[in-house]
């Protein structure tokens, strides 16, 4: 398993989105930097992919978006967790959490 | 660090543009900045740029996504916005209607009146005209009819466009020899005298040729329909029984099955029942149907090809078009024709849909109904539009300030509309329930001789049509005030005060225009009103050549078992004397064809004394017992009446009316001419002419003396009469002893006794019907036209408060004050009336067809309307301006 880039899951990369913003507002090329810093460069994104999945979350009111400067001073669109989004968070996560845990036992099971 | 570049207000306000924009912006930027990281690690700018994009992936395919997501939610969010702006308008509508409670109920009410009444007419448009007969593909469903092509050949009130009844014998050659139809079958009307247990009772029945219910897809709801083999004259017979005569003769016995019945003395097996709610068809919605039995046991001859009785229906093959098969029953009919030129020469096979000649001549009336209705509904929009134009005038300085706070004008107009809409469902709600009380009271007119008047329901088809009805007139009258708005909101709108002198012109116009148009509106709808209620009250009061008070009449069906003219005439001689034995009556007398009943028969005669190859005419007879004319007071003009002499054992005579021997013997008399049936050289008798009677209106209430003649009742074979009785006292005791009178002879006979009286009303059931649609709605519009024109006039009069308290103050006497305001008023009244009038004479004239008695320019109709429209319009103007004249001018000048 040494260095082969891992495809995502599918259904997953809301998730992953959701939790790359739990820490501050990001634009979408930090969004991927981190994604690529935090699973060490294994996961596999189409980087393009993450900008439909972002308006989708915008449209459900999870994540919000507004127009800033970076520190190149180039307009970019920033995105951060809104109330609900930070709840749906939580929750998606206790759930992975807890398909995971069931998943493994399954695996180890006779 | 963040810096907020710009909000988001008018989020909707955005275009497909910006949005594209937007994406643009942010993919791109996307990319250029994996191209600066990887310029930074030290790759060539350019190759650094493909592997950029090549990371990124297919930008045109994601930019497209996300602009399309964009777009998408975009008109999402412009639906869920004009969704609450309108929910804003309709509550800020009730809000603004809840403020002034009398407006809002006079207009609700007002709708109601109008939309209401369009309700009900098309409710009976819809369930007589428009709506598909009850039967499974109706629409494949045709009338098959002979006619001759010659008139000669043709009875009275018969037309060569008409479908007339089959011969038995033409009608199996139709069956067996065509390939066009599915199915043909054939029906005639048959009364059965169901005798038994309890009362005998006479059933309306049919009977009906083999294939009857499966050609219309009906499913008994117990046991079977007929089948062909019921249909053979050797075979036992069969009857199948109504829903209705289940339930009220045999209680809904559920073993009802196998049953034998005796009906006309003949043993019958019930073999099924027809569930509840069907109507046969090419029956009058009248009467309805008891039972069904096979043509073969409907006592009719089945082997003639000249006598025709039979009516014919069938069912087109699902391949075969309306014109096809006309063509092949024309050939047919040629054949048929040539192989038989004794009965069919000159008779042409004709072919029309069932649904079409069920509705028959009633969709002309009922179209000009329709019209009249719309008239009543445009006097209700003119009332509402001038109502709401003078609000929307009190709105003023409220619509000026909307549109200087932002509001553009099609907002306001939407605000508008959306308020006069919602108002006019409303009246269309309320509407709605006088319609479905109106057809309540049709029930009780019972206008039966309108077809398929029992499908007349208010149900959803007719609710979508009022909704419609509805949306449409708040349309109409909404734009009224909105056409009033000047374009040079809202500055002027909020510089002038609540009276606005500026658009007071354009009010004044508009309601004269309104004014005008109402009067003629109401002048037409008044016209045909009156017309038509002229035309019903000469009907009602016209003489018809006997008399309708105190006569009950009853049918006689006689059983098989009298089955020679001895034991015929026997029982009615008997009859006859014992009821003229009961106290009260006064005579009695019998005929084959009561006056309005229709059964007359017709015959072709030839005249003595005439040349004997001549065209033989139809004339019809009936035969009638001694004492019958007395009974019904028809008068002997001529001759004598009949007497128990006239019998087979003396020479045969006959009775002719006054139009017949005018007819036949303009510059002669009558009496002593001989006249036979069938041509010179048959071998009936020659007749003579013993007496000349009036003419009495036989085929109809408004069907003027036709010739009439007349044969002794006891010289031929019948069994079938109808008894009519001439009474004094009240009925009660006299209807149970005759009842007794004929049950002591024979107990099986069914008694019916109907009054005259009734059978005349119920013959004028159309044309009562239509009068009194026709009235109300008149009434009501004149009741409208009064409030409306009153209304607008006193508006216009207050509007010149001010003008006539300067005059008044100026010195002016106050007489001319009042013969000004009267003048404008009698002005605006004389240009509606002229204008009524014109189109009055042009629709009167398609009533011309409905009205007995009446021109359709009748001087009195017309002069009275005119004076009373006339009147309104004066007394609407001279109220007012006496008001205004006991105001002190001073106080008018002071209130600006």
């Amino acid at each position: 398993m040494a260095n082969e880039n891992i495809n995502l899951l599918k259904g997953t990369l809301g998730l992953l989105l959701l939790k790359s913003l739990s820490g501050g507002q990001r634009h979408g090329h930090d969004i991927l930097k981190w994604i690529r810093r935090a699973s060490d460069g294994k996961f596999h994104i189409e980087e393009g992919a993450i900008y439909p999945a972002l308006h989708r979350l915008e449209a459900q009111g999870l994540i919000d978006a507004e127009w800033g400067v970076t520190e190149n001073n180039r307009q970019a669109k920033y995105y951060r967790l809104t109330p609900k989004g930070r709840a749906r968070l939580r929750s998606e996560v206790a759930q992975w959490e807890e398909y995971v845990a069931i998943f493994n036992s399954l695996l180890q099971a006779v | 660090m963040v810096e907020k570049r710009r909000n988001r207000p008018f989020f909707w306000l955005r275009r497909r543009e910006d949005i594209a924009r937007e994406i643009d912006e942010e993919l791109r930027l996307h990319i250029e900045l994996t191209v600066e990281e990887l310029i930074e690690e030290g790759m060539e700018p350019s190759s650094a740029r493909r592997e950029a994009e090549k990371r990124f992936g297919d930008y045109e395919a994601r930019r497209r996504e996300c602009t399309e997501f964009g777009v998408h939610q975009l008109r999402l969010e412009r639906r869920i916005e004009l969704m609450s702006e309108i929910i804003h308008d309709i509550r800020f509508a009730i809000r603004s209607f809840h403020r002034t409670p009398a407006f809002s109920l006079i207009v609700i009410i007002t709708l109601a009146m109008g939309i209401g009444a369009s309700t009900l007419v098309f409710s009976v448009v819809d369930g007589v005209l428009l709506r598909p007969l009850p039967y499974k593909d109706s629409q494949r469903l045709v009338m098959v009819g002979e006619m001759f092509t010659d008139r000669g050949r043709r009875g009275p009130g018969q037309d060569a466009s008409q479908l007339g009844p089959a011969s038995p014998l033409n009608f199996f050659d139709w069956r067996d020899r065509s390939t066009c139809f599915e199915a043909l079958v054939a029906q005639i009307p048959v009364t059965l005298n169901l005798s038994g247990r309890g009362i005998p009772e006479g059933l309306s029945a049919l009977g009906v040729s083999a294939d009857y219910f499966s050609m219309l897809r009906v499913q008994p709801l117990m046991g079977r329909g007929l089948l062909r083999e019921d249909d053979q004259p050797k075979a036992e017979g069969v009857v199948v029984l109504s829903f209705g005569l289940w339930q009220r003769r045999f209680g809904g016995d559920a073993d009802i099955i196998g049953r034998k019945l005796t009906l006309s003395e003949h043993p019958y097996t019930v073999v099924g029942v027809i569930p509840p709610g069907f109507h046969p068809p090419m029956t009058s919605s009248q009467h309805s149907i008891d039972a069904w039995i096979p043509l073969s046991f409907a006592e009719v001859p089945i082997d003639t090809r000249r006598a025709r009785f039979l009516d014919v229906a069938g069912r087109l093959r699902s391949d075969i078009s309306l014109a096809q098969a006309r063509e092949e029953m024309k050939t047919l009919g040629a054949v048929l024709a040539r192989d038989y030129p004794m009965e069919n020469n000159g008779a042409g096979i004709r072919i029309e849909s069932l649904h079409q000649q069920t509705a028959g001549e009633t969709d002309r009336p009922l179209k000009i109904l329709m019209g009249g209705v719309m008239l009543l509904l445009l006097i209700a929009c003119a009332n509402v539009a001038s109502l709401f134009v003078s609000r929307a005038i009190a709105r003023q300085k409220e619509m000026a300030l909307r549109s200087a706070l932002g509001a553009s004008r099609g907002r306001i107009v939407r605000q508008l509309l959306t308020e006069s809409i919602s108002v006019s469902i409303l009246g269309g709600a309320l509407g709605v329930g006088f319609a479905y009380a109106g057809v309540e009271l049709l029930a009780i007119i019972n206008p039966g001789a309108i077809p398929r008047i029992a499908e007349v329901a208010v149900d959803l088809r007719v609710m979508s049509f009022t909704l419609a009805l509805s949306i449409a007139t708040g349309i109409l009258f909404g734009l009224a005030p909105i056409l009033q708005t000047s374009k040079n909101y809202p500055i002027e709108a909020l510089k002038m005060g609540a009276s606005g002198a500026t658009n007071s012109k354009d009010r004044r116009r508009m309601h004269q225009s309104l004014i005008i148009v109402e009067t003629a509106l109401a002048f037409v709808l008044l016209i045909g009103a009156g017309l038509v209620i002229n035309s019903f009250v000469r009907l009602q009061r016209v003489d018809l050549g006997f008399v309708t008070e105190n006569i009950l009449t009853t049918e006689l069906r006689l059983g098989p078992r009298y089955d020679s003219r001895e034991k015929q005439t026997a029982f009615f001689t008997d009859l006859t004397q014992r009821i003229k034995n009961i106290a009260g009556v006064k005579s009695a007398g019998m005929t084959t064809s009561l006056p309005l009943s229709g059964n007359l028969i017709l015959a072709r005669v030839s005249f003595e004394g005439q040349a004997p190859d001549r065209l033989l005419p139809h004339i019809p007879f009936c035969k009638i017992s001694p004492g019958y004319f007395e009974t019904m007071g028809i008068r002997l003009i001529k001759g004598r009446d009949f007497t128990e002499m006239d019998n087979p054992d003396h020479e045969p005579v006959i009775i002719v009316n006054e139009s017949l021997a005018r007819l036949y013997w303009p510059d002669k008399e009558a009496l002593g001419q001989r006249l036979k049936f069938g041509r010179h050289d048959s071998s009936s008798p020659w007749m003579t002419i013993i007496g000349v009677v009036n003419d009495i209106h036989q085929r109809g209430v408004g069907i003027p003396g036709e010739p009439e003649s007349y044969l002794p009742l006891l010289s031929f074979e019948q069994n079938q009469t109808s008894l009519a009785i001439r009474y004094e006292e009240d009925t009660a005791p006299v209807t149970a002893a005759i009842r007794q009178a004929v049950w002591e002879i024979d107990p099986d006979i069914p008694v019916t006794l109907n009054t005259m009286k009734a059978l005349v009303s119920t013959s004028i059931t159309e044309p009562r019907f239509y009068t009194i649609l026709l009235g109300s709605f008149a009434a009501m519009a004149l009741t409208l036209a009064c409030v409306g024109i009153y209304g607008m006039m006193s508006y216009s009069v207050a509007q010149r408060a001010r003008e006539i308290g300067i005059r008044r103050a100026l010195g002016a006497r106050d007489r001319r004050i009042l013969w000004m305001v009267l003048r404008q008023g009698l002005y605006r009244a004389l240009l509606g009336l002229a204008a009524g009038l014109l189109i009055s004479f042009w629709a009167a004239r398609l009533l011309a067809k409905f009205l007995f008695g009446v021109s359709t320019t009748d001087p009195l109709t017309f002069i009275t309307v005119a004076i009373l429209l006339a009147a309104v319009g004066v007394m609407s103007a001279y109220i007012p301006a006496r008001r205004a004249l006991k105001v002190d001018p001073l106080l008018v000048l002071r209130a600006e």
